[in-house]
């Protein structure tokens, strides 16, 4: 007799695994016919920006917490920075739809500018110059009026400190 | 097991839990997942906007402005989505900027249509605005 109730339980066990499982894959199914759908709808050019959007963003709150908490590390900084663009040259090369374009202009700029005051800290005033002079073509292909490095840098530590988680 | 009988009712009553156990999850994970993706994107893009109509030139900022109105419009095409009161009250601001840089540029009628657009924008978030203090927003954005 309890050799039975063990078994039953057993089985019932491995019952629920497999229903998690099957349910689990019905959701996803239904979620993926859903993604198509709404793929067909928007058509690829939005998915396309909406995905790169998502990961700019995620990086630009990361890349804010981290620079208003400083307890990685330059080269953390650095490594974090240098993904947002990868992300940003990456993304460019997925889209075509030119607001989008010019919001990963912006992106690239303001990642650029964070790196120039990343290496002035630190005592590399040639890099940061370099970084601030390709920030500054950057924000200038964004139509940016001015591209002053004050500003620039104004607007970044502003940027910095609302971003930041 | 000696009886099958016993042995399938196990699995049958397992399986019963399981199934929607398993689809719940997974359903609550996705819509989990896709709300943080859309609130991601709806601040990157709003973001983006206003940082356009404070630095670019008025050409720019326009584009900006019209590009998140037209996404947030898509939006709505996201499975589960759906423009929230946050996002239809960064496209009514979207829209008095608009106006106002149309006012600037000397097309009047242009601002009074997206002071409209604004006022409609605002009313869907639950906000009631008279076209006056959306007006009196345009001169002082």
């Amino acid at each position: 007799m309890f050799k039975k109730i063990l078994l039953s339980g057993a089985l019932s066990i491995l019952g629920v695994a497999l229903g998690v499982f099957g349910g689990w894959e019905l959701s996803a199914y239904r979620f993926a016919r859903d993604r198509r759908a709404f793929e067909t709808v928007v058509g690829p050019d939005f998915v396309n920006a909406y995905g790169v959007m998502a990961r700019l963003k995620v990086l630009d709150m990361g890349t804010a917490t981290r620079l208003q908490h400083p307890k990685q590390g330059t080269e953390r900084h650095r490594e974090y920075l240098q993904m947002t663009l990868d992300a940003a040259a990456k993304g460019k090369k997925e889209i075509t739809d030119p607001t989008v374009l010019t919001l990963i202009d912006m992106e690239t700029g303001v990642a650029e500018v964070r790196l120039a005051m990343l290496e002035e800290a630190v005592g590399n005033p040639s890099a940061a110059h370099a970084w601030m002079g390709k920030a500054q073509a950057a924000m200038q292909t964004a139509g940016w009026k001015d591209c002053s490095e004050v500003h620039l840098r104004a607007v970044v530590q502003n940027m910095n400190q609302q971003d930041a988680l | 097991m000696k009886n099958p009988q016993l042995a399938g009712m196990a699995i049958a009553i397992g399986l019963l839990i399981g199934v929607p156990v398993g689809y719940h999850v997974n359903s609550v994970f996705t819509r989990g997942e896709r709300a943080l993706g859309q609130m991601s994107v709806d601040a990157e893009y709003s973001s983006f906007a206003i940082l356009q109509y404070q630095q670019a030139d008025a050409q720019r900022a326009r584009q900006a402005l019209l590009g998140f109105v037209n996404f947030s419009k898509q939006i709505d095409h996201l499975p589960d989505g759906q423009a929230d009161k946050t996002l239809l009250t960064d496209v009514g601001l979207s829209y008095v900027r608009l106006a106002r840089l149309e006012e600037q540029a000397g097309n009047p009628e242009l601002s009074q249509q997206y002071v409209s657009l604004a006022q409609d924008s605002f009313k869907a978030a639950g906000r009631d605005y008279s076209r006056d203090d959306l007006m009196k927003r345009v001169s002082g954005l």
